[in-house]
Order: structure tokens, then C-alpha cells, then sequence
């Protein structure tokens, strides 16, 4: 375990041993002497973030009706939370249906990939580059948001 | 503490080497940050001076104007430039705060 970085466990605490395997089987040898306790904190850390998945995919949901729900979105910093809320207000002013659903529909994708990747982010080893991070960052948000 | 308007200029400065000072800020979440390293790394690969030029010059125009906002909003002494806001909207405050930063970062920057 010593050349491992605080940072590092939490992300191979998160995976949970069965994740950190298939994620990566030459870990194996770092998995510490009590995995008992290990998967007991592994369960935790999953659940909270799969709550957390939970409760953003709901804020997500409710957008359509209430646009002001992008900021408790809080895995977006402030301004990226003004900006949506200001992209989805503008759309209001496309008089034709067909184009405002179509803003709509690009805006909300671009909410929920980024809420994805945000989610997921948390799992994302930090030893890979930024574009790998990115990368299995989806994969790995994709199981947290519920799908 | 609320960050000043140096912090907010050594963050921008900071971009051409490294994005530590930016990160200091806490404006930005784990994401952006990822996609903002990205976005410079990538940049820094362009092989194409002209390319990387405009590259950088939009992006760190973007970033700017992220900053802009900040400042406006949360820097102390900004408020005889933002009177009014109070009763704005949303997006006129947006804009009151973003304008009114940017100029302000402009001023030492120069």
C-alpha cells in the first residue's frame, strides 16, 4: 500500500473489490488485509453516490417545468449553472416550436452528459490522462445515474 | 475570505503555465477543470501557430469572461460600478456582473 496516494484508495474504495478487478486486475495486489471492511466502505461510498445519482437525475426530470432546478444541480460550478439557466430562458424567445424543442432537446443533453461525467468523475483513476479520465467517467456515472 | 481582484488576475495569468491559480479560486467544478486542463493540453499540441493562436485567444476570452462574473459578483468594492442590480433579472444581472468584472480585470491587466 505504499505507493498508493490518499486519493488513490478512495477511488479503489469506491470501485469496491469486484469493480477494482474487472477495472483493473493488476491492483489485486494492493487490496488490503481486511476486505470485509473494504467492501463494507466500498457499499457505503456506492450508495451515497448512487442517492446522489438519484436525486440529480430527479433535478434533471424536473427542468422542463422548473428551469430554476439547474442550481441545485451542484456537481456544476455557478456559472455553468447561470449560463443553462440563461440558455434555457432564451429559447422562450424561438417563435417557431419546431426550433425552440430543438434547442431543448441540445441543451438537455448537454446537461445530462455533464451530469454523467461529473458523477462518475469521482471513480476516474487520476493517473490517466485527462481525455481517458473523461472517457470513463461516463462510463462510470452512467451506473450512478441509474441506467 | 472573498477573493480579490489579484487573485483573479494571477488566475488568469496563471493559464499560460499551469491552471493551479484557477483552481485556488474554487469557481470551477471538478469537471470544467477537467475539460479546462484538456482544452490547454490540447492547445499546447496544436502545431499550427496560427491554430493555436486563436485557439488560445478564444479560450482564454471565455475564461475571462467566467472570471468577469466572479469578480462582479464577489469581489469587495464592486459595488459602486453594479448600482441597480438589485432590482435586475436574472440575466440582466448575469450581464451587469460579467460586464462590470471584465472591465475591472482589463484595468489591471493592463
Amino acid at each position: 500500500m505504499a505507493n498508493l496516494d490518499l486519493s488513490r484508495i478512495l477511488n479503489l474504495c469506491k470501485l469496491g473489490t469486484d469493480g477494482l478487478m474487472e477495472y483493473n486486475p493488476s491492483l489485486e495486489k494492493y487490496l488490503p488485509q481486511e476486505p470485509k471492511k473494504l467492501r463494507r466502505l466500498s457499499s457505503d461510498l456506492a450508495s451515497r453516490i448512487r442517492s446522489r445519482g438519484e436525486e440529480v437525475r430527479e433535478l434533471y426530470e424536473s427542468l422542463s417545468n422548473n428551469p430554476d432546478a439547474i442550481f441545485n444541480i451542484y456537481e456544476f460550478s455557478e456559472i455553468l449553472q447561470e449560463k443553462y439557466s440563461l440558455r434555457l430562458e432564451r429559447t422562450k424567445n424561438l417563435k417557431d416550436p419546431a426550433d425552440q424543442n430543438e434547442k431543448l432537446a441540445e441543451i438537455f443533453g448537454e446537461i445530462r452528459t455533464n451530469i454523467i461525467q461529473s458523477l462518475g468523475l469521482v471513480d476516474a483513476d487520476t493517473n490517466l490522462s485527462h481525455e481517458e479520465r473523461l472517457d470513463i467517467a461516463l462510463q462510470f456515472g452512467l451506473r450512478y445515474y441509474g441506467i | 475570505m472573498a477573493p480579490t481582484i489579484d487573485d483573479f488576475k494571477n488566475a488568469y495569468l496563471g493559464l499560460k503555465t499551469d491552471t493551479t491559480a484557477i483552481e485556488s479560486l474554487g469557481i470551477l467544478s471538478d469537471l470544467e477543470k477537467e475539460k479546462l486542463v484538456l482544452q490547454l493540453e490540447r492547445i499546447a499540441k496544436e502545431k499550427d501557430p496560427q491554430a493555436e493562436a486563436k485557439a488560445r485567444y478564444e479560450l482564454y476570452g471565455q475564461v475571462k469572461q467566467d472570471l468577469g462574473f466572479y469578480i462582479g459578483r464577489d469581489v469587495k468594492g464592486m459595488g459602486a460600478a453594479l448600482a441597480g442590480v438589485t432590482g435586475m433579472d436574472r440575466s440582466a444581472k448575469f450581464q451587469a456582473y460579467t460586464t462590470a468584472g471584465l472591465k475591472a480585470l482589463e484595468d489591471v491587466l493592463q
